[in-house]
């Protein structure tokens, strides 16, 4: 990083040089750099010595030895020439070389420490604006400060809360996917993920073609971004459409710009990073041990006895012939079923993580390269995940001559992950009952043995059921399953870009690249008979799948631009883009059952093919962007934008969709009033207004094609029928921002603060899947452009420098982001009745509904208001709005009913909304929504001398969870293990407490009402991190340039009411809904950062 | 820019020739014969001759309790036959100008085809839902709004009488479809046998009895060779059955017959069973009308129309005619071939004329009493005793209702008999009707059916709710309006 701004000074002093007179002949110049350590001198080795003319070639360069002696040699030929001496840590020095043979030079600390967050630097970018002229909102991370000394796997959980208006919930399991959303969710059924721009060039992160994110578990996608987070330099967020114009409609969700690490002239340079994780799970929920569980089911079985009258043989049959939960020492499982097994404790483990990464660069006069490898070893803290990662990367630039240069960039990355083979593990071991144990019990020793106890009791815990993807698997042994069943997959994905830049002449730079991305994924799961206790002949017997996918995608960028400035009173950037992108995507799975052995997991081996499918598709996209910067006095700016992008996605109609843009920045603190604040104490102080727009496309190919496909005989006729309407008017999915903005900065920029306001509208939204009449002979339509929504928020970011001497440094940052979520326009095929129908449908035990209704956000949801539970028989009686007891026309007061069911002690009580006897669902209430209100964090970072400290807070505000693992383990309605709080349940008549009666199968005590629903607002102390970089003393003499060694911590300290497990709960399907996934895990680190 | 998929065939490249039209036009029969189950519950339900013994919806639709939520009046399937049939009147004179051995005349013969599917779909759904949006034109993508109002009946029905004019107005509707690998061919596809039966049901339901008298004659009357005809010897009956395709038979759905019984989707064998708990049974009244056809030597009641396979003395009768295999061997099981759903058959017609004739007055009593007797003699019954001189109208048409029932039981036709006994000639015989459907009924309360067969409309079903909220321009049908719950 402090190479980076190295080389811009360089650029920069350069570039104001004043030309100077030179010798003809080669000579040396010999000198020793040191640098003065409380007044002694110090030699300094590894110092960059580079002789450089005045377009800031390098023509020669050596570096300092051990005694800090250098000899260089001065080509000849050349005039105007300047020595260059730079080190990290260090401002660099230049010495105008006019003939001296001796240069001594004592370098200097490099004062001005640098933030991990800042205002994107000075020097102009690829379109040719520089900061000062940038109309928009822009947030730049270094990454190093992040990724080095922290334990982080990943770039999402380096980045969470770090960046304002981007919330990212990481998930706990190693290599699953985060989610990313930047300012709000804009979208229902577009894509919503951010533009991944690497190096320039958009990352396709897409799996497969028509893949449904709505309904996949995060489990089921690969990671956002496939690369070494070490290997990064810096990632830039574009928030704003102004911002993102450029990027196209890809850009719509905003785009996160990472550039990677790049060679540098010099001598070869190696860098070092080691880190060694223990990451531990976070405490658990206490649950009922065998007795108390045993006599729970007891207690409701026998309470739905009552309930249904003692006449109901069914449950009195159940309660005593069920020798699982009754004591029956003639049973030949009686061991097996008297245990206390704490089932969770069998699937997670404590898990260690290593990660070890090696870079090596440098370059000549010519060309520069870095080279680099790393290798992660992540294990979950559930039973059998983890991840494996290879990554390696080359880039090479080459420079021709002044006005071209080239360059390629090369890199492989190959993850092997292991997962469950069902996300259910952690959920089916909570639940488990827990005087079951394991492993078979030895008769003679009492212990367990090695062999998995599979025996599954139909009538009580029911047999082994899953759908294909595992997803919804339910009774099998746990232990078993996390240890015996697999599910890998193996990710290899290879990245080729070759650039090439021209600058015929002055002002105007062509640039162009060529990027080829490939990447396949294999999967293998295979489900052995231990874990689940099926039959040899049931379809899930011994259960093998393989799934191979592959997706090649081509994309090119050509770039003009030009600069030309007049007067210093006009600038103008001028910039055409023309971007093409080509995808392909092919998979194939079969899927077997019946494997003759749990040793044998191919396919291939099978005799029962459950099912074999594959596909291809493939997509296309061309777009052409035009962009104009002017600037006035350097003062104003004014730039307008406009791009036109064409999709093989979209209706053949509407293809082409035109989104512009403009925006107007001030820099206010150059104002000649302000000349004198500027002198003084001003040093920033900017305004920013922008608007913008861009649109979205549904995802995957000719999706708007209508289409025939044939079906069944009749007769003697073969059959085709039409099976899509061709959507020829599918629009472009559309969204309108504003933005407006503030950069302030004082004294040097020891306080800064930016801040932003937004407001994104999109229209035109694509509803999904969306029901026609029946009466056109189809039943819906794949897309159709309807609703309205709306996103509004604001973002502010304060850096401050508290003190700072030579010794001591304290700084702090504060970042916040509020966004609000409304929808403006119902899309046509939702109507609110449709909520209330769909409503009534759901009046079960568990589950809430989500409805889409104006003026409020998306993932609303809503449910009854539980009020707690039912005392006395006199409670039950229903009651009018002034609290009277209903009649019947009897005169006998009416008892409550919960739907159907009427109600009796120690049941919920739920708010009869509309006081008439029966909880339906017309008593449902807003309950609340999935969207934060206030996302952030806070970082601190104290230094003394050689030593850091620095805290990370990271908050999410104001989420409204539904906890559904709270309520699986409060709900007592079924044989599932519960939580230690249901032993405070209602058991006899008179009672007052919060949690009722155990019912077995009966009543609806757990309806989807507010009793789940948590404020699962918390603030976390992310990351604590004690770095310490050795003494230039000590690195010199073990002959290296620079060691750091760092212990930190991560998830230390949780402040939050929420109960789970973790408050971190990502949306699903339009609900935060917290079903006891893999937490993210407590984490300590130590290691070290070397650079010889 | 355009990318094809591989997986399907597009629209835009279909269309290309004459195996285009062929195949779109089977797809159109297909869903037809998908919609074989809905028409046998929206057929015979209601009028409980046969009744649901279990499922809820059915029995809800034969309680007349079906509601806008219930998706037993989805219609989906029909408007997918009017869809294809739209589809095969609007592009297969494209694919005449681009496929050159695509004959015009071949052209104008699968549009008569269409033009019966057409026609055939909007009469079930006129009959069961009154006012019906009518749909001409195919959708093929998003340019045409989709949301469509109703017509009213008498629109509905003139258009029906449109299509089958404009079909049976071209001359190309054929005699009989010449194809060797299936010997029913010209049953299980439109001829213009099909077309003339179509024309009867729908003049008969319109009240338009010299038409329906006309368009009957043009079958009971013709000389062709190849023509339907009504089958004379009593041991024939079954053959209607098994193997299918008979002579009488005019245009009935064809299963594949291949594979076991019930083995392919939706037919009525696999409909219908002799179990105990069978979905489909015959009510204790039916059951009693045919057992005393039995009694009487007919061949159309035990091991014809029912069996009595359980003998728990009570009168608990299944449907037999899709499941044995006939005369010679009454009470065995057919092994194979599916059995078809005759849509029309010549007694039908025989007797939908006889039906025609006494609405128009006693003066035609004696040649509908003719017709009807044909149908029994057929049978193994004796004559009717009924003297058309001095036989009021009632009693003619409770004979004539009657037989319907037997001879066509369980073949979806009864409720459209009871419906057209009910409201024709200004509810004339409503509530002797009433009073049938509340005799036959074996799972409603009796107050409750009187009550709601008042209301006019409830003899028709709800449009589904899901449909209303996709078409803003669709009313719920007036007696189900509001009571979405």
């Amino acid at each position: 990083m402090k190479d980076l701004i190295n080389r811009i000074l360089i650029v920069a002093i350069l570039l104001s040089a004043v030309t100077l007179a030179m010798a003809q002949t080669p000579r040396v110049v010999s000198g020793i750099v040191s640098e003065k350590i409380n007044g002694v001198r110090t030699p300094i080795a590894g110092v960059n010595v580079s002789v450089v003319n005045a377009q800031n070639r390098t023509l020669a360069g050596t570096v300092t030895n051990v005694n800090g002696h250098y000899n260089v040699t001065i080509p000849g030929g050349e005039g105007d020439l300047e020595i260059v001496f730079s080190f990290i840590g260090m401002l660099a020095q230049r010495i105008d070389y006019s003939g001296q043979s001796t240069v001594n030079i004592d370098m200097e600390a490099d004062d001005t420490m640098l933030e991990a967050v800042e205002i994107s630097a000075t020097r102009p970018n690829e379109m040719g604006i520089t900061s000062r002229e940038l109309v928009s909102a822009v947030q730049k991370v270094e990454m190093d400060e992040l990724v080095l000394t922290r334990p982080v796997t990943s770039f999402e959980e380096a980045l969470q809360g770090q960046l304002g208006g981007v919330d990212i919930i990481t998930s706990g399991d190693p290599g699953a996917r985060s989610s990313i959303v930047i300012r709000g969710t804009a979208t229902l059924n577009a894509n919503a993920d951010p533009l991944i721009v690497i190096d320039g060039v958009p990352y396709n992160s897409s799996s497969t073609e028509n893949f449904d994110f709505s309904t996949a578990n995060e489990e089921d996608i690969g990671t956002l971004l496939n690369i070494s987070p070490v290997d990064i330099e810096s990632i830039e967020v574009l928030k704003d459409a102004s911002a993102t114009a450029i990027w196209g409609t890809q850009g719509a969700n905003g785009v996160l710009l990472i550039t990677t690490k790049r060679g540098q002239v010099g001598k070869t340079r190696f860098s070092f990073n080691s880190k060694y994780t223990r990451k531990t799970e976070p405490n658990t929920i206490p649950m009922l041990d065998g007795n108390e569980y045993t006599a729970l089911m007891q207690d409701a079985i026998w309470n739905s006895v009552n309930y249904l009258g003692v006449g109901n043989l069914n449950y009195l049959n159940l309660l005593f012939d069920t020798p699982e939960i009754g004591y029956d020492p003639e049973w030949r499982y009686f061991d097996e079923y008297n245990q206390n097994t704490d089932w969770l404790s069998y699937v997670t483990q404590n898990a260690y993580t290593v990660e070890n990464n090696l870079a090596m660069s440098g370059g000549g006069e010519k060309a520069t390269y870095r080279i680099s490898g790393g290798l992660l070893n992540d294990d979950g803290n559930t039973v059998g995940t983890k991840l494996r990662r290879i990554s390696t990367t080359a880039n090479i630039n080459y420079q021709f001559s002044n006005k071209l240069r080239f360059g390629a960039d090369f890199s492989y990355v190959q993850a092997n992950r292991n997962a469950s083979w069902t996300s259910t593990v952690r959920s089916e071991a909570f639940g488990k009952m827990p005087n079951k144990a394991p492993y078979f019990i030895d008769d003679e020793t009492g212990e367990l043995t090695d062999q998995y106890f599979m025996y599954h009791s139909p009538t009580w815990e029911g047999s082994f059921r899953t759908n294909t993807s595992g997803s919804n698997a339910a009774n099998y042994n746990p232990v078993a399953m996390a240890n015996e069943a697999t599910n890998e997959e193996i990710d290899r994905n290879r990245r080729l870009i070759i650039r090439a830049e021209y600058n015929p002449f002055s002002g105007f730079t062509y640039r162009a690249y060529a990027a080829l991305a490939m990447n396949s994924t294999n999967t293998m799961r295979f489900l052995p008979r231990e874990a689940t206790g099926v039959t040899w002949f049931n379809e899930n017997s011994n259960l093998s799948s393989d799934n191979y996918s592959e997706s090649l995608s081509i994309q090119t960028e050509n770039l003009f631009n030009y600069t030309k400035s007049w007067n210093d009173t006009h600038r103008i950037a001028a910039n055409a883009i023309f971007r093409t992108s080509q995808g392909t995507s092919s998979y194939y799975e079969s899927t077997v059952s019946g494997l003759a052995s749990s040793d044998v997991s191919d396919p291939v081996i099978s005799p029962t093919v459950r099912y074999m499918r594959s596909g291809e598709s493939e997509s296309r996209s061309i777009a052409g962007v035009a962009l104009v910067n002017y600037s006035l006095f350097d003062r104003y700016v004014l730039q307008g934008s406009i791009n036109m992008e064409s999709s093989s996605a979209m209706g053949r109609n509407r293809r082409l969709g035109y989104f512009p843009g403009v925006g107007f920045a001030w820099n206010i603190q150059d104002e000649p009033w302000l000349a004198g604040a500027r002198d003084t104490w001003l040093t920033q102080a900017k305004l920013r207004l922008s608007y913008g727009q861009s649109g979205r496309s549904p995802r995957g190919s000719s999706i708007y094609l209508g289409a025939f496909s044939g079906g069944d005989s009749y007769m003697t006729m073969p059959t085709i029928h039409p099976i899509r309407i061709q959507l020829d008017n599918l629009k472009w999915e559309n969204s309108t921002e504003y933005n407006y903005g503030f950069d302030f900065g004082i004294l040097d920029n020891w306080f800064r603060f930016t801040f932003d306001y937004y407001v994104r509208k999109g229209w035109d939204l694509l509803q999904k899947d969306v029901r026609i009449p029946s009466t056109t002979g189809f039943e819906e339509l794949a897309y159709l452009n309807s609703g309205e929504i709306t996103n509004e928020g604001f973002e502010f970011r304060t850096d401050v420098v508290v003190f700072a001497n030579r010794d001591w440094r304290i700084s702090g940052y504060l970042n916040m982001a509020r966004n609000e979520n409304t929808i403006k326009k119902m899309p046509i095929n939702q109507t609110e009745a449709a909520g209330v129908a769909e409503a009534d449908a759901n009046l079960e035990n568990g589950s809430y509904v989500v409805r889409n209704i104006i003026g409020r956000p998306t993932g609303a949801f809503y449910g009854y208001r539980y009020l707690g539970v039912y005392s006395t028989a006199d409670d039950t009686y229903a009651r009018d709005a002034e609290g009277a007891v209903m009649n019947d026309v009897d005169g006998n007061p009416i008892r409550m009913r919960n739907g159907l069911y009427p109600v009796f002690p120690g049941d919920a009580i739920y708010e009869d909304i509309n006081h008439d006897g029966v909880i339906n669902k017309y008593d449902m209430v807003y309950l609340g929504n999935s969207n934060p209100t206030l996302t952030g964090g806070v970082g601190l970072n104290i230094r003394y001398k050689q030593l850091s400290v620095s805290a990370f807070f990271h908050g999410r505000f104001g989420q409204s969870v539904v906890n559904s693992a709270r309520m699986s383990n409060e709900a007592m309605y079924s044989n599932r293990n519960q939580s230690t709080s249901v032993l405070r349940r209602w058991r006899n008549e008179g009672d007052v407490t919060d949690i009722p009666r155990a019912l077995y199968q009966e009543g609806l005590n757990y309806l989807g009402s507010d009793r789940f629903v948590e404020d699962a607002s918390f603030l976390r102390l992310k990351t604590l991190t004690l770095n310490f970089a050795f003494p230039r003393r000590v690195c010199n003499a073990l002959g290296i340039a620079s060691l750091g060694a760092f212990v930190s911590g991560y998830n230390l300290i949780t402040w939050t009411n929420y109960s789970g497990q973790d408050p971190e709960v990502s949306i699903k399907n339009g609900l935060a809904s917290d079903s006891a996934t893999t937490p993210v895990s407590r984490r300590f680190a130590c290691g070290i950062n070397m650079n010889f | 820019m355009e990318v094809l998929p591989k997986q399907e065939q597009v629209t835009p490249n279909f269309w290309k020739s004459k195996e285009d039209v062929e195949a779109v036009l089977g797809a159109s029969y297909l869903r037809l014969r998908n919609s074989v189950s809905t028409l046998i519950n929206w057929g015979e339900l209601r009028a409980g001759s046969v009744y649901a013994f279990s499922g809820l919806n059915l029995r809800k639709l034969q309680n007349f309790q079906t509601t806008p939520l219930d998706d037993i009046s989805d219609w989906a399937t029909l408007y997918e036959v009017i869809g294809m049939a739209n589809s095969v009147i609007k592009y297969a004179p494209d694919v005449l100008q681009k496929d050159e051995t695509y004959l015009d005349i071949v052209m104008e013969s699968h549009l008569t085809e269409a033009y019966f599917l057409r026609a055939l779909a909007h009469f079930y759904l006129v009959r069961n839902f009154k006012d019906v949006p009518i749909v001409t034109e195919p959708y093929v993508d998003d340019s045409a709004p989709f949301d469509i109002g109703k017509s009213m009946e008498t629109e509905v029905i003139e258009q029906i009488k449109g299509d089958i004019r404009t079909a049976l107005g071209s001359g190309a509707a054929k005699g009989f479809f010449d194809i060797p690998d299936w010997p029913g061919a010209s049953k299980g596809r439109a001829t213009k046998w099909a077309l003339y039966a179509l024309m009867v049901d729908v003049c008969l339901w319109s009240e338009d009895y010299l038409t329906c008298t006309a368009y009957a004659d043009s079958l009971i009357h013709a000389t062709e060779a190849r023509r339907p005809a009504f089958m004379t010897v009593r041991e024939q009956w079954f053959e209607m059955f098994y193997p299918g395709n008979s002579n009488e038979s005019i245009f009935e759905i064809n299963w594949s017959g291949e594979g076991g019984l019930g083995q392919t989707d939706g037919s009525p064998s696999g409909i219908f069973s002799t179990a105990a708990d069978a979905t489909y049974q015959y009510s204790q009244s039916m059951a009693e009308r045919l057992y005393a056809e039995t009694e009487q030597g007919s061949v159309r009641a035990e091991w014809g129309a029912y069996v009595d396979l359980l003998n728990t003395g009570r009168r608990e009768f299944r449907v037999w005619k899709y499941l044995g295999m006939g005369f010679s061997d009454p009470a065995a099981i057919r092994p194979f071939m599916d059995a078809n759903w005759i849509v029309y058959r010549m007694a039908d017609i025989m007797l939908m004329k006889a039906e025609a004739l006494i609405w128009q007055g006693q003066r035609n009593y004696a040649e509908a009493l003719a017709l009807m007797n044909q149908v029994r003699v057929r049978a193994g019954l004796p004559e009717l005793a009924l003297f058309p001189e001095s036989a009021e109208e009632e009693e003619m048409l409770n004979a004539l209702f009657n037989e319907r029932d037997m001879e066509l039981a369980a073949e979806g036709k009864r409720w459209y008999d009871l419906l057209r006994f009910a409201r024709t000639a200004n509810n004339k015989y409503k509530a002797q009707v009433i009073d049938m459907i509340v005799e036959e009924n074996e799972t409603g309360n009796e107050q409750w059916i009187r009550s709601v067969l008042a209301n006019d409309y409830a003899w028709y079903l709800p449009i589904l709710e899901d449909e209303l909220i996709a078409n803003p321009l669709l009313t719920q049908n007036p007696y189900y309006g509001g009571t979405t719950n």
